[in-house]
Formats: structure tokens, sequence, C-alpha cells
């Protein structure tokens, strides 16, 4: 049988290379270079925004020590400390309001008219009066200080920008000593009235016990007494406070540097995020990010059990035309976009909880019924539904991975289809599992419309004090921050860049979890048989 | 004609032995080392492939036949830590390492069927005309030609001219490695390399693999990987044997099985080994 | 030997703990999986369910077509009473009609005249236009010089403080120093000269930019335009209300009261037949047979509870139904327009006629603008991501050097791709939009998506590409085919359902999200549609969408709720999520198919 049609020599010339390509290169290397180019801008893009995340991000520290040394050495720092002392003691008063408005609704509810209410709660209105007018000697004197000190801020501010945006040392701006010493001047004034605020403020100490000494005897009503016992409470602190605060003012240096460690500090401990205020900005994270991991708690809390009980009902006890639609319908849910889910939130589940909670069956639960309809706990619900798909495909993928050598040989010995899965296939899978977890917890921290419309933003470290009822509490986080604040701030400000150091703390937070979650499943690997 | 093959389960080969000495070199194969990455795979090898006629390559696993099979074709061109030490291989006395040399002209004329077949999931018919595609050649009569040509060659006619354009994955283990052949021979190489094609395959299949390369002989020249000694024996006219990367002994076949002249060599082919 | 029976009680069923831990496990698993199935249900259906009724319509032709077609509008609820449709009122509306008719062709001869004029003066603007670039060049040249000239002057300066320095450090004369000091004293007033000089041109460049714009604007084209829309508004308001309109929509009104009041009468009816029944029951039970029979009690107990649940599921429907003839009401007197027609022209003729008119925002119109937007994002979008993605893919699985330089990338990819949303929009907003200057834009968002999803698709593709097996490419590459050719014709096709699944994917993810184009794309509210009202076709990259998602966060928290806030809600959330959903459900079932076909 004749194979072959033509007799093609094998040659020297027949296999040589021959011209074919374009100005002497083959086609396959431009082709190559054509793809290459692609990748390396697709690389290059990716590299881009992790540079770029940090190029606008770093200036936020420079910038932000500056603003606070400027605080600290203008003496708003110290300022500060006293208005402090004065917003708590306003706090406290709110408090005492408080119990005022208990004891009118108690006296409005047997029935009596304005008349007698006015002439019933005379005394208590005035020692009510006395207790707010105990502060007025240090209201006047920390309020002539914080003049001071804000003008001298507010000139330099002003003096500096303006050297900034001229760039040339014209006579009339202050150079950096004569600012420098213009500063000190203000700071010598402060501790100037130094006397005057300690007169003030023993004043204040005494006022506040005389008020108390002459505060009536009241029979209250259990509500108002509840009120009461908080306010009194609250006053036992604060005294104890004052003292501290002496000791505080005492030890107060103003001239010593704000170092780079304090700002980072500032950055990342600072309990507050105060932005275009009148008095300070600060940009402190730690309320966001426990707000941030809050919401997480809660969502993982629900996931976590739900997702992977679903995974291993599905993989393992669902009969197969179960399977057939549970599956897809858990994988479709990762689909849904995440504003809906929010807009789900906002519209119908934050009314849904609250409602609950106001049920009678439900008012034993201490902190029901809740006051806000958008907190943590709805945020984090909804977000526990978008994590489930995550946690359930994932978990479900690494059961899936499980050798069926092991399986069977496990059920061969009589164990029951639950101890196999409790003693063989969970363990088995477990690096799979966590890291699904993990997954789930990066996608949680990271997602944003659900928290900016459903966990309520308002700015504040949720206090621990509140136990279990602190899921109830609104909260903002870091990624609903940057989504609420991007669209309004000074593209170069302090504040943008503030916004961008956030933004890098998510960026390394997700990278971390991402890494880990894949170290776990490539250090654990099962070999699939 | 296959059941006189399969009636054959004699060592002995039992078809004559072709003219080995009057043969041309085809392949010449000097001082060859081969390395992966800082492992050297293959150590000075020397050797003469002859023209039209069947070589066997034996040995126990991982002595680096595969190894130096790909050198011909330069398929270990795509493992990337592959590299020649020192040595040549040349075909009709040219480098085929050298520069100049374009890998793609040196596969077309060197064709391969590797030890798992691997037809693309493509059509029967497609998978025969693909190397002649890529070359540029669409005239469908030229192709229809050539597709019942080479089915007939490897053998395969009969068993799929009604099914042509059926998927080539619905075919048995030994039919797929046949079209895996018909596929090779389809773009008329001048060299066929085989790597243990019959490994997985059936006696049946393999007699029927190992008579078509007995019928291919005369147009093709062909170099075979393979495991099985009796094989050997049945299809090749010579036969080298390799030990951990070194070439021991190069003879006819005939001579290689009845008079080895190393006793390593000796000790493999009776099953002593190891 | 053991007998049969013995045998047979060796392997009888028995209860073990171990198979009642099973099954309570078993069923709590089953029991977490339907809660998750159910709360993904009840949104889906609450959605569809309130989306339904804003979309869809009990008449012909049965979808809000308007919804679809139009913008979104200030919704305007006008509220009067019988009384005022006084024949003075309707006079004074039919006076204030008869000034807009008197108005229209004093209008449109003033706009004539003013573009004539506008024609003569153009050749004129255009030269001058010409003259003021021609200045600008020449201002952003004198700029340039100024600059080099401005930092020869620093680095003079800078040299004569380092010469300074160094006689300071030798310790040289006094007047030496004296005369370096006043050297460098004089750079700096050169310096400041040329600060000054500085300071003049670019005064002088900000003049002459915000002549360029007056220039433009005076353009006849811009005339003709502002017109049109002028005696636009003008002829709509002629056409409103039409005669007879309030009466019409009081006639409207009573026929809906009517109707409700007999469902209203309906509803009453049967439920006190109801009612009625079930107290017969009770007192019967309670009278006649003994009370003090604890089984008697309970069956009262059980008819009162009954009573009580008919009573409230009576209230709550009565409830129902009040709401919705208030809306149903409403709707007869509502209606809807842009913010600046009314202001300009309804308003007018509504004052006359004393109507009040209360107003809600975004509540009226349809959600056209978004939908085309989201379009627009998601289509541009993934055209860059897949160029870039496919091709990087192709690149890193077949052609790349393997090795540690290669799993890092691949490592760093795949980390990227968790990385959240909200940080691209940072980035994209720092990027596209300040730092680029493209604004808030098409353009900025388009790129900012798919920068998001590029590392989704390269890794998925790359997937897809290695799980080819090795075989196909062997195999062509042994019958001599090049490199490119066995990819294209032995790897592509074969890569493709992957790659394309994932694709899908990306799609739906690009369609859903919100947060990286809240910032860098997404307009609240835009009238033009994108290809309206375009200087020139490169502005079709420069400007704001609107979009679907940001739409719903917009209408969902950022204005007041009410309502009418509520229905627009619903719609879009519905319309999105069916969007995105199709996209995601083609993806599931291309998978499926593509699993089945291709297997090897
Ligand atoms: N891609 C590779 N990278 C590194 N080492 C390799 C590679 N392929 C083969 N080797 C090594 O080279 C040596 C020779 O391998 P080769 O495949 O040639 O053996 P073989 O003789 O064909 O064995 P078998 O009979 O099992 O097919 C072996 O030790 C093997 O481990
Ligand atoms: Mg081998």
């Amino acid at each position: 049988m004749n194979l072959k049609s033509s007799n093609s020599s094998f040659s020297a010339e027949s296999i040589q290379k021959q011209g074919n390509g374009f100005l002497g290169v083959e086609w396959g290397t431009y082709i190559k270079a054509f793809f290459g180019g692609n990748a390396f801008v697709a690389m290059f893009v990716l590299a881009l925004i992790t540079l770029f995340l940090f190029k606008e991000g770093v200036g936020f520290f420079p910038q932000y020590r500056k603003d606070m040394e400027l605080y600290r050495a203008s003496g708003q720092e110290f300022v500060g400390l006293l208005k402090t002392e004065l917003d708590d003691y306003d706090e406290l008063q709110q408090q005492l309001g408080k119990v005022q408005v208990s004891i009118l609704t108690d006296l409005y509810a047997e029935g009596k008219e304005w008349e007698e209410v006015t002439a019933l709660t005379a005394p208590f209105q005035a020692s009510l009066d006395q207790t707010s007018s105990a502060a007025d000697p240090l209201r006047q004197v920390v309020k002539k200080a914080i003049d001071i000190t804000s003008e001298a801020k507010e000139a330099v501010v002003v003096n500096n920008t303006r050297r900034e945006i001229t760039g040339v040392d014209l006579t009339t701006l202050m150079n950096e000593e004569q600012s420098a010493a213009f500063l000190k001047s203000s700071r010598e004034q402060i501790i100037a009235m130094m006397p005057e605020i300690e007169a003030a403020n023993d004043m204040f100490l005494e006022n506040l016990l005389a008020a108390q000494e002459a505060m009536p005897e009241l029979n209250l009503s259990p509500d108002a007494k509840k009120e009461m016992l908080i306010y009194e409470k609250g006053l036992k602190t604060f005294l104890d406070s004052m003292t501290k605060f002496d000791d505080k003012l005492a030890k107060y240096d103003p001239e010593k540097p704000f170092t780079f460690l304090q700002t980072l500090g500032g950055f990342l401990f600072g309990s507050q995020w105060t932005t275009n205020s009148s008095w300070q900005d600060f940009y402190g994270i730690w309320p966001l990010l426990s707000g941030s991991l809050l919401v997480t708690l809660v969502a993982l809390s629900f996931a976590i059990p739900f997702g992977v009980f679903a995974a291993v009902y599905v993989n393992q006890v669902a009969s197969s035309s179960e399977q057939n639609i549970i599956k897809p319908y858990i994988e479709f849910i990762s689909a849904i976009p995440s504003v809906v889910i929010g807009f789900f939130g906002v519209a119908i589940f934050g009314t849904f909880i609250r409602t609950l909670s106001e049920q009678d069956f439900l008012a034993w639960v201490p902190f029901f019924p809740i006051s806000e309809r958008l907190n943590a706990y709805t945020a984090g619900c909804l977000l526990a539904l978008m994590a489930v798909p995550t946690i359930f495909t994932l978990a479900e993928d690494a059961l899936n991975n499980v050798p069926k050598a092991f399986t069977e040989a496990s059920e061969a010995m009589g164990a029951t289809r639950w101890q196999t899965i409790w003693r063989i296939q969970i363990p088995s899978s477990l690096s799979g599992i966590i890291s699904a977890v993990l997954l789930g917890f990066g996608r949680v921290i990271g997602e944003t419309m659900v928290v900016l419309l459903c966990a309520g933003n308002q700015i504040a470290v949720p206090e621990l004090s509140k136990g279990l009822g602190i899921v109830f509490e609104p909260v903002h986080t870091m990624t609903g921050i940057i989504a609420q604040e991007m669209g309004e701030v000074v593209p170069g400000s302090i504040h943008y860049r503030a916004l961008f150091c956030v933004g890098i703390f998510l960026f390394f937070l997700s990278l971390l979890i991402n890494y880990i979650a894949q170290a776990i499943v490539r250090r654990y690997k099962i070999s699939a048989g | 004609m296959s059941n006189e093959s399969i009636s054959v389960a004699a060592p002995q080969s039992t078809r004559p032995a072709s003219d080995t000495s009057a043969a041309k070199t085809l392949i010449e194969v000097d001082n060859l080392d081969f390395y992966y990455g800082k492992k050297q795979a293959l150590c000075d090898i020397n050797l003469e492939i002859p023209e039209k006629l069947v070589t066997a390559f034996i040995g126990p696993s991982g002595c680096g036949k595969s190894t130096l099979l790909r050198c011909f074709n330069r398929m270990n061109d795509l493992v990337d830590v592959a590299h020649i030490g020192s040595g040549s291989i040349k075909i009709h006395g040219v480098d085929i390492n050298s520069k100049n040399v374009d890998v793609i002209e040196l596969r077309k004329r060197v064709g391969m069927v590797f030890q798992k077949s691997n037809p693309f999931p493509k059509s029967i018919y497609e998978n025969i005309t693909y190397g002649l595609k890529i070359r540029g050649i669409k005239k469908k009569s030229y192709l229809d030609e050539v597709v019942e040509r080479s089915l007939r060659g490897a053998a395969l006619w009969d068993e799929v001219k009604d099914r042509l354009h059926d998927s080539a994955l619905g075919m048995s283990g030994g039919q797929q490695q046949r079209l895996c052949i018909a596929r090779a021979i389809a773009v008329e190489p001048e060299i066929i390399l085989m790597d243990e094609p019959c490994s997985a395959l059936d006696p049946i299949a393999t007699a029927q693999i190992e008579e078509l390369i007995d019928e291919l002989k005369t147009d093709f020249t062909i170099v075979i990987v393979t495991h099985n000694m009796q094989q050997a024996t049945r299809v090749s006219d010579k036969t080298a044997f390799f030990y951990l990367g070194k070439l021991i002994e190069y003879d006819d076949t005939a001579r290689l099985f009845s008079n080895p002249d190393n006793k390593q060599t000796e000790d493999y082919i009776t099953g002593r080994f190891g | 030997m053991i007998d049969s029976d013995s045998s047979l009680e060796m392997f009888r069923h028995r209860r073990t703990p171990a198979k009642s831990v099973q099954s309570f496990f078993f069923w709590l698993f089953r029991i977490c999986t339907y809660i998750i199935v159910l709360a993904a249900s009840t949104l889906f259906i609450k959605i569809a369910y309130e989306g339904s009724i804003t979309i869809f319509e009990k008449t012909f032709p049965f979808v809000n077509v308007g919804f679809f077609t139009q913008s979104p509008q200030t919704l305007y609820v006008f509220e009067w009473d019988d009384a005022m449709l006084t024949e003075s009122k309707l006079e004074a509306v039919a006076a204030v009609e008869a000034e807009i008719r008197k108005e229209i062709p004093e209008k449109e001869l003033f706009f004539k005249d003013a573009i004539v004029t506008a024609e003569a003066q153009k050749a004129e603007t255009l030269n001058e236009l010409a003259l003021v670039r021609a200045d600008i060049n020449r201002v952003k040249k004198e700029l340039k010089q100024v600059q080099r000239k401005e930092d020869a002057a620093t680095k003079v300066i800078e040299k004569l403080e380092a010469k300074q320095q160094r006689l300071f450090d030798r310790n040289a004369p006094e007047a030496e120093l004296h005369q370096m000091r006043n050297e460098i004293i004089a750079g700096l007033e050169a310096r400041k000269a040329i600060f000054r000089e500085k300071a003049g041109i670019e005064e002088e460049r900000a003049n002459l930019a915000s002549m360029k714009n007056q220039l433009s604007a005076q353009l006849p084209e811009a005339l003709e335009i502002e017109s049109k829309r002028v005696l636009d508004n003008l002829q709509a308001s002629l056409a409103w209300p039409e005669p007879g309109y309030f009466e019409k929509q009081n006639a409207e009104e009573a026929q809906i009261q009517a109707e409700f009041d007999g469902k209203e009468l309906k509803l009453e009816e049967k439920y006190s037949y109801l009612v009625d029944r079930a107290t017969a029951k009770a007192e019967v039970l309670f009278t006649e047979v003994d009370p003090e029979d604890p089984e008697t009690k309970l069956a009262w107990l059980k008819a009162k509870l009954s009573l009580k649940k008919a009573e409230d599921r009576w209230a709550a429907k009565l409830e129902k139904l009040e709401t919705e003839r208030k809306l149903a009401l409403t709707n007869a007197r509502s209606f809807q327009a842009g913010d600046t027609e009314y202001r300009g022209v309804y308003a007018r003729k509504a004052e006359a006629a004393g109507v009040n008119v209360k107003s809600y925002a975004y509540s009226g119109g349809g959600i056209f603008p978004a939908i085309v937007g989201t379009i627009l994002l998601t289509v541009g979008s993934m055209t860059i991501a897949l160029i870039l993605g496919i091709f990087s893919a192709i690149y890193l699985s077949e052609y790349a050097k393997p090795g540690k330089v290669l799993n890092l990338i691949r490592l760093s990819i795949v980390n990227l791709a968790g990385v959240p949303s909200i940080v691209f929009g940072l980035f994209g907003f720092g990027m596209f939009v300040v730092f680029f200057g493209w604004g808030v834009s098409l353009a900025a968002g388009c790129f900012t998506l798919a920068f998001m999803v590029l590392p989704v698709i390269i890794t998925s593709s790359e997937e897809a590409i290695r799980a080819v097996p090795q075989g196909f490419r062997e195999g062509s590459l042994a019958l001599g085919a090049t490199k490119w050719t066995s990819i294209r014709t032995n790897v592509l096709p074969y890569a493709l359902p992957g790659i394309l699944t994932s694709s899908v994917l990306g799609v739906a993810r690009v369609a859903g999200e919100t947060a990286p184009i809240m910032f860098t794309a997404a307009y609240a509210l835009r009238d033009n549609l994108p290809w309206e009202g375009l200087d020139k076709p490169t502005d079709f990259f420069v400007q704001g969408v609107m979009a679907l998602p940001y739409h719903i966060y917009v209408v969902s928290s950022k204005i007041p709720q009410n309502e009418y806030t509520v229905r627009m809600q619903y719609g879009t959330a519905f319309v999105f999520l069916l969007i995105v959903a199709c996209i995601a459900f083609t993806s599931i079932l291309l998978r499926i198919r593509m699993r089945k076909l291709y297997k090897w």
C-alpha cells in the first residue's frame, strides 16, 4: 500500500527557516508580543492601583501630624480638655432632663393640670436651674480660651495656606519662626489664664456640690427612679473624673512635639472621626473599624452555621432532585446586587425587626424594643444573606473533594452517615470550610451598599457596656464612610487622604484574608484519589 | 489478516527479517547529553537509526526512552527546564537543533503518536484533516482522498467509514490510538515516532497496531518505545536498550534478543532485572 | 450454626442513639437550608410583587410603558375642592392662558431676531474666538517661559545660598559675606518679580478662558436650543389643563369613591356575617352547656379566639382598602412634569386656579436614562476587561515562562480579585476623576469597573485555558502546527465555554455594582440622554450618566420617603433585579450546558 503521494525529500533546505514573517521576524513572535503586551498592560494597571492608593494615602500622615501639631501648639488641645469636661457635664444635664420629663409625664398621667404640675415641681425646677448654672463661671473662662486659641490657629492656618499658594516668602506673611512665636504667645496667654481657670473649676465643683445638697427629696415613680439612678451614677463618675482632670491639666505640656508614632496611633486607635468641625478634625479609624467588625460579627454568626449546614445538607443528605434545585438557587442568591439587598433592608427588613422587637411576647428581652430601625443587626442579617452563597459554594466544593474512598471505608465499618460526616468528611474538608468562612468574612467586610443603607451611619464606638444590645446600635463602617464622604471632599485635602488611608487599610485587610484562606487550602490540601 | 497476527504469540519474530545492514542511516545521534534543569536524563547517547525500518527503544521505566524520542521532533521544547547539554541529533545530516531549523517544518516531517491516545474532541474526519488544514489545504476532494487513504493505512477504514463525522471521542481506546496514527500519517511525514502506542490497549487492538506498523514500514521510518519484549521482537528490526539514561546496547533485534553482548541487557530481557 | 430466626433478629432495624443523633442533625441541616431558601424567596417575591404594581397595568398594553421610556420626573399632586371651581377662578386660568398665547409669538419673534443678530455676529464671534484661542496659546507659551525663568532663578538662588554657606564655613571676611547676602536678596527680589509676572499671566489666562466660554455661549446654536425649550414649555402649558379637566377629574374621583364604597360594604357584610356566626356559636356554647366543664370552656375560648381573629383580619382588610382608596384618589389628581418645565409654566396656571400643589421629587416618570446608563457602563467596561483579561490569560497560561515570578503574579491577581469594590471606586475617583481630570464621567466609570473585574476575568479565563488537556496541544504541535495555530484551533475553542461563563458572571457583577460608580460615573439625575446635547463626539465619554443601582440608592435613601417614592423604588429595584437575574441565570444555564457538551 502506498501511503505517500509524493516523495518530498527531507533535506537541509526543507526544514530551513523560511522568510515567513515580517521584517525578518517570525509571525509567532509578533503574536507572542501582542499577548505579552496585553498582559503587561493588565499587570501594569493592577500594580498601578496599589501604587496610586499609596500615593494618595501616604501623604495623610505628615499632613495629619502637622495639623495635630498646630492643634497642640495653639493651645487648643489644652482647652480641649476643658471643653470635654464641659461636654460631659452637658450630657449629665441631659440625663437630669430625662428625669424631669419622666416626672412630668407621671404627673400629667395622673390627670393634673398645668398650674398644679408647675407648682408641684417648682423646687425640683429650681435645683435643676442651679445645677445647670453651676458650670457658668467655668464656661465663661473656657469660652474666652477657646476664642483666643481658635483665633490663633485660624490666623496661622490662613497664613500657611497663603504661603503655600503663592510659594514666595512675602513680607506680609509670617514665616515658620514667626508663626511659631505667634502660637507661643497665644499659648502663653492661656497659661496666664491658668489661675483663673483653676479658680473657675473649683467654683464649679463647689456650685455642683451645693446644687446637689439643695436637691429636694422626691417621691419618684419606678421609671423616673431608674433615670435618676443613672444620673446619680453618672454624677459620681463625673466627680471622680474631675479630680483626675486637675491632674491632667497640671501635667499637660504644650511644648511636647507630636511624634509620627502618635500620628499613626491617632489614626489606628483614635476614637473620633470628626470632619468639617469648627474646632478640630480628628481622623481615628477605630469607630469605623469597630462598626465594621460588629456588623461582620453579626453577619458571620448567621452565615457560618447556615452556610455550612446547608452545604452539608445539600452534599450529603438531600436527594438529587433537591440538590439540583437548591444548589443553583443558593448560588443564584450571590448574583443579587448588593444595592437591592440594601434596599430590601431599608424598605422592609429594618421595619420588620423593629416591629418585632415591639411585640409584647418579646418584652422580656433586655434591650427590646429597639429604637433605631437601621442598625448593625439589620445590616448584619442582610450581609449574612450575601455571605451564605460564598460560604455554601466553597464549603460544598470542599466536601465534594473528599475522596470517596474515605467515606466508603468508614461506612463499610458500620458507621452511620452522620458519624461518617462528622468524623471523616468534615475533618478532611475542614481546611476548605475554614477558607470558605474566611472568604465570606472578606466579602462581608468589604461590602458597601448594604452597610451604607442599613447600618444607621452613626459614627461612634459601640459601647460594650450595653452587652448584647450593642448589635442593635446604629454604627458606621469603613466602606460606608468612604462611600458617604468621598463625593464631598476636596481632592488633595487631609480628609481626602484620610479616606484613602481607610481604603488602604481595607485593601490590606482583604489581601490578608484572601492570602490566609489560600494558604490554608494549599497547606492542608488532601490528595483527592 | 488480523487472525493471523493474533495467533502469533511466540517470542520469536515470525516474519522475515529486513535487511538491516543495507539500510541508509536516517537519524544520527552523536554524544547527546540531555538535561531537565540540573538533572541529567540522557548521557552520551550515540545512535544511528536506519531508514524505512522499525527501531525499538526498550528499557526500564524512567531510563529516558521518551526523552530521546521527543528529542527527535523537539517536543521537549515545550518543557521549559529541558535543554540539550552537548552533542547533536542529525536527520538526513541536518542538525535539527541548529538555529535556522524551523521546528514547525521539522515536526511536519517527524510525526508522533503518544502513549495516551489524544484525539481532538472533533469528528474523525476533522481529526485526520487537521494536519492538512493547518497547512492551508482546503480542497475537499483531496481531503476526502487523504482521509480514506490514511484510515485504510491505519486499518480503521472499514470500522469508521460510516461515521466519519461522529466525534472521535466516541471510539474505543484501540480505535482512538489507530486514529492518532492515521492522523500522523495523513500529513505524510518521513518518520513516525511512537511512544508506547499499545500500553493502554487489549491484545487484539495491540495486534492490529503491530500489524499496522509492519505495513507502514514500507513508507515510513518508525521509532517505537515499548515495554513489551515480545512486541519489540515482533515489530522491530533494530532495538536499543537504555538504562539510567545511557544506551547500553544497540543491535539488530534478532541478535539483541538471542545473544546480547551485555549482562544488563540479558537480565532485563529475560526478566531477571532488579 | 445460627438458625434463621436469630439471624433475622441480628439484622433487625434498631433505634440506636447514633441514629437519633443522625436524624436530629439532618433535620437541623434541612431546616437551615430551607430558611436560607425562604429568606431569599421572601426578598424576591416581595420586590417582584411590589415592583409589578409599578410596571404592570390592568389595561392595554399591560405594561407601564412610560416607566421604561421616560426620565425621572417630579410628581405633582393637585388638591382642590368643588367650591373652589368658581367661575372667577376659571376665568383667571383662561386669562393666564391668553397671556401665554400672546407670549408665544412675542417670544418667537424675539428669538428670531436674536438668532438673526447672532448669525450676523457669528462670523465676528468666531473670529474673536480664534483670536482668543491664539491668545490662549500665546499665554500658555509665555507661562512656560516664565516658569522656566522662575526655575532658573530658583537655581541661582540655591547656588548663591550654597556659596554663602561655603563662605560662612570658611569664616570668610564680613564684607564678602555681606556682598553675598546682597546678591541673594537681589536674586530673591528678581524671583518675586517673576512670580508677579506669572500671577499676571495666570490671571490673563483665566480671563481668556472665561471669554472663550462666553463667546461659545453666544453662538446661534446655543440660542436656538434655548428658544426651542422656552417655546416648547409654553406650548405644553397651553395643553394643560384641557377644558373640563377639573370636572373630569372630579367625576373620576366620585367614581373611585363609589367603587371603593361598594367594596367596603361587601367586606363589611362578609365579615359581619362571620362575626355574627362566631358570636352566636360562642353564646350557644356558653349558655347551653355546663360552663364549669373544662372541655366546653376550652371550646368557648377557641370560639372567642377565632372571633377575635376574624375581627382582626377584617380590620386589616379595611385598612388596606382605605390606603388603596387614598392612592387611587391621589392618582386621579396627579400630574408629572420635570422640574424646569413645571416651575416655568404650569405653576402659573395652577396658581391662577388656586390649586394646591404638592411635589414629590423622583416619584414620576421612568427610569429610561438609568437603564441606558447601566447598559453603556456595562458594555464599555466589559469590552475593556474582556480584551485585556482574555489576552492576558492567554499570555500567562501559554506563553509566559513558569517560575516564581509567574506564581507571584498569579497570586497577586487572585488576591486582587477579593479586594472590596469600594477600594476600586476610590482608586477610580483619585485616578480618573481627579488626577486625569475626566470628572464624573462615563469613561471613568467604565475604566473603574473594568479594572474591578479584570482580576476575576484573568483568573477564570486562565483556569479555563489550563483545563484543556495538554494532549490537545501536543497532538497538534506534533503534526507541525505552529504554537499560535495550535492555541487557536485546539485550545481556545475548548476553553471558550469556561471563558464565556465567567464573562457572563462578570457582566452580572459589573451591572450590579454601585460602590465603584458612586463617585466616578453616576449622576443622581440627568435630563439629557447620553447622546443628546453633545458639543463634540468626545463629550460622549466625559459625561456623567444615570445608572440603575445608583438610582435605587438615591431614591431609597437620599430623598424623603412617601407612598409615591415607594412605587418608584420597587419598580426600579424589580427591573434591576430582573436584568441582573437574567444575566446570572444565563451564566448558570450556560455552565450546565457546557459541562454536558464538553467532557474529555
Ligand atoms: N518534564 C520533565 N521534567 C523533569 N524531569 C523529567 C521530565 N520528564 C521526564 N523527566 C525525567 O527524566 C527521566 C527520563 O524520563 P522519560 O520520560 O524519558 O522515561 P521513560 O524511559 O520514557 O520512562 P517510561 O518507560 O516510564 O515512560 C526520568 O527520570 C524523569 O523523571
Ligand atoms: Mg515514557
